[in-house]
């Protein structure tokens, strides 16, 4: 039986003003799979990959990451696993891709010759190795996307949640970090939790996907099943289970 | 501590590559310390060794008129302008010139004043010899209302400015009131009483009581305060609060870009990254005071201002710095955590700052306003700051005198940081 990257039961999350954006949710996310949460607006998609990511705390329910139970506060041996690339653009932009980069890094306490390895293998990877040193405000918005994936990949984490990783960016840039995902995915086997509203994208890059829509569960299960099961895109699926009227949350 | 250095070395960067935040910090403490200085310095001259010009205008020109413009020009307080050019100055036209503000202060003196002055102290001379059955025989009733002798201000003068020319003239006249009382006095006893004079026939009085100014300081010797030892300390302290606009931007900018998101993420303690920025503006308000201090030594001098002399110790200055700029980026940070857009914090930021600057007493001296803004002032960081370096810069006290103003400032910084590091974003 395959090991559980994550276990959610009954996770509800209720805001001081009482909004409830989740509602008893549970699922489970295979270790070494990418795992797409898909919603419409205002679905509960950043809230759960917030709770997950230890950035909100939960108001009921349990979360299991890597095995381990977190409770209201997130712990640092688990912080170290894990590898969050926020929707924003999560960087100084005054500062070059290396100083971001360095700053970040000696966070998790990595510096001197493994950080060299390390940025200069990703930076050359995406890209931007030839503007390391130019300020990140310069940048386009695919640069940027691809530095906010950087960062959050510098220390080497099992478990990668990625809210809207490709938000915005051009098709060179997009298919630049998928396929560096799927290759990172397929080589160290590191779970991938990814939120998007780019349906087409979700249907070939994930394994497994969850549907939520006002913080309720809707589908779960792997990509390929579902697919088959239903014999439609997942537009269409998604469509069905979330109506066509718009979210203007 | 490598992460305080990671989280220090990247506050420095942001600064040294924001080239507005740097003029913020650097530039504007600098050329504000230069102006207030040189605005300042002419209102210390003033009442310091600056001749006071007073626009004269003499409708008697007498004995006793000119006695009291005698006194009044060997005082060394007062310059007395009774003409333009070849023009003599009337009552019209030195009227004019106050209210154009090209003057201050007049003085008018009425037609008959030698006559009614005379007349005056024979009157008091008189009374005062019959209370001993000594009264002429030809004794007259003489008017007991005192003769006006006018003092004409411009109306922009400061209450403090008139009363203490108000104060210094009407000494002089007083003065000579007495000396000429005194004469008649002995005039009037002279022709009834055997009569040996001195020597002195003009009988000059001279004061029984003297008074001499000594300025303590401590260890004995020290410089007397000048608009430089004022503004320098003053508007260092103002330069470090005013950090508090850029800091509170940078933190409100960290949580919208989502590089808090991010950081929280990150198996690191909040309260490191907070510590990091408040001592990155330790250093930053370190290199502020030597920016400001090297403006009084050299550059202050060669504006002709007076040069500035730190009575206490400079490495006392630098180590009390840290307690302000800690109080400081308090501040900022609470400011910082707590507003929800950058325009937030900047308004919030400017206008605490220039607040706690008015009553901390960077404009104005506390001793100076009402007694219950003199409790208020007390808690502005401000104050304490500015009562630190007054205390090293004029009174040259050491650490021990310190200790209280400092305990303060921390105990600031230590409530700041904590309701900092316990709101979340």
């Amino acid at each position: 039986m395959p090991e559980t990257a994550i276990d959610v039961l009954g996770l509800t999350k209720v805001y001081k003003d009482g909004y409830k954006a989740l509602d008893s949710v549970s699922l489970t996310v295979q270790k070494g799979s990418i795992y797409g949460l898909l919603g419409p607006n205002g679905a509960g998609k950043t809230t759960l990959i917030s709770i997950l990511s230890g950035l909100f705390d939960r108001t009921s329910g349990q979360v299991k990451i890597l095995g381990e139970n977190t409770e209201d506060l997130y712990r640092n041996e688990l912080q170290e696993k894990i590898g969050v690339a926020p929707q924003e653009i999560a960087l100084y932009e005054l500062l070059t891709p290396l100083e971001n980069l360095s700053y970040f890094a000696s966070l998790y306490g990595i510096s001197g010759e493994k950080f060299k390895t390390r940025s200069k293998e990703l930076l050359e990877k995406f890209g931007l190795w030839d503007v390391r040193n130019k300020p990140v405000k310069r940048f386009s918005g695919g640069m940027k996307r691809r530095l906010n994936l950087i960062a959050a990949l510098i220390h080497k984490p099992q478990l990668l949640f990625l809210d809207e990783p490709t938000e915005g960016i051009d098709v060179q840039s997009r298919n630049a970090i998928l396929e560096y995902l799927t290759e990172l995915n397929e080589k160290e086997k590191i779970t991938i939790i990814y939120t998007s509203h780019l349906l087409a994208e979700a249907e070939s890059f994930c394994h497994e996907i969850l549907i939520i829509d006002k913080g309720e569960k809707m589908i779960h299960g792997k990509m390929g099943d579902l697919l088959k099961d239903s014999g439609k895109g997942l537009q269409q699926v998604f469509l069905e289970l979330t109506g066509s009227h718009y979210r203007d949350l | 501590m490598k992460i305080l250095w990671a989280e220090i070395k990247k506050e420095l960067l942001l600064l040294l590559r924001d080239k507005a935040g740097l003029a913020l910090l650097f530039i504007m403490p600098a050329l504000l310390v230069v102006v207030m200085t040189y605005i300042q310095d002419a209102a210390f001259r003033v009442f310091s060794n600056e001749k006071v010009q007073v626009i004269w205008i003499d409708n008697d020109d007498t004995k006793s008129s000119n006695s009291i413009k005698s006194e009044l020009e060997t005082s060394g307080y007062f310059e007395l302008v009774d003409s333009l050019g070849d023009k003599p100055i009337n009552a019209e036209l030195g009227k004019g010139l106050i209210s154009d503000g090209e003057y201050q202060v007049g003085i008018i003196i009425p037609k008959d004043f030698h006559k009614k002055f005379k007349s005056r102290i024979k009157g008091r001379v008189d009374s005062l010899l019959a209370d001993f059955g000594l009264a002429d025989s030809n004794q007259m009733t003489v008017s007991n209302s005192p003769i006006t002798v006018n003092l004409i201000f411009d109306p922009l003068t400061k209450a403090t400015f008139k009363t203490s020319i108000s104060n210094g003239i009407m000494g002089i006249i007083n003065e000579l009131e007495t000396q000429y009382s005194f004469q008649a006095f002995r005039s009037k006893l002279a022709a009834r009483f055997p009569y040996n004079p001195s020597g002195n026939s003009e009988l000059k009085l001279k004061p029984i009581i003297g008074f001499e100014d000594e300025y303590i300081f401590k260890g004995g010797s020290g410089s007397l305060p000048s608009s430089v030892q004022h503004n320098v300390p003053a508007w260092s302290i103002f330069a470090m609060f005013f950090i508090i606009i850029s800091f509170s931007q940078r933190i409100v900018e960290e949580r919208i870009s989502g590089v808090n998101k991010r950081l929280r993420t990150i198996p690191v303690h909040t309260g490191l990254l907070v510590l990091g920025k408040a001592l990155t503006y330790v250093f930053i308000s370190e290199i502020q005071l030597v920016v400001i201090l090297a403006l009084g030594f050299w550059l202050m001098p060669i504006l002709g201002l007076p040069e500035l002399v730190i009575n206490g110790s400079f490495r006392l200055l630098l180590l009390f710095t840290i307690p302000i700029s800690l109080a400081s980026a308090g501040l900022a940070i609470l400011i910082g955590k707590w507003s929800k857009t950058r325009d937030q914090a900047a308004s919030f930021g400017s206008i605490a700052v220039i607040i706690m600057a008015a009553l901390g007493g960077v404009w104005v001296p506390v001793f100076v306003m009402p007694s219950l803004l003199q409790i208020v002032a007390k808690f502005s960081p401000l104050y304490w700051a500015l009562e630190g370096y007054y205390s090293i810069i004029v009174r040259g006290s050491t650490i021990y005198e310190l200790l209280i103003p400092a305990s303060i400032l921390i105990t600031l910084f230590g409530i700041t940081f904590a309701l900092s590091t316990l709101k979340r974003d």
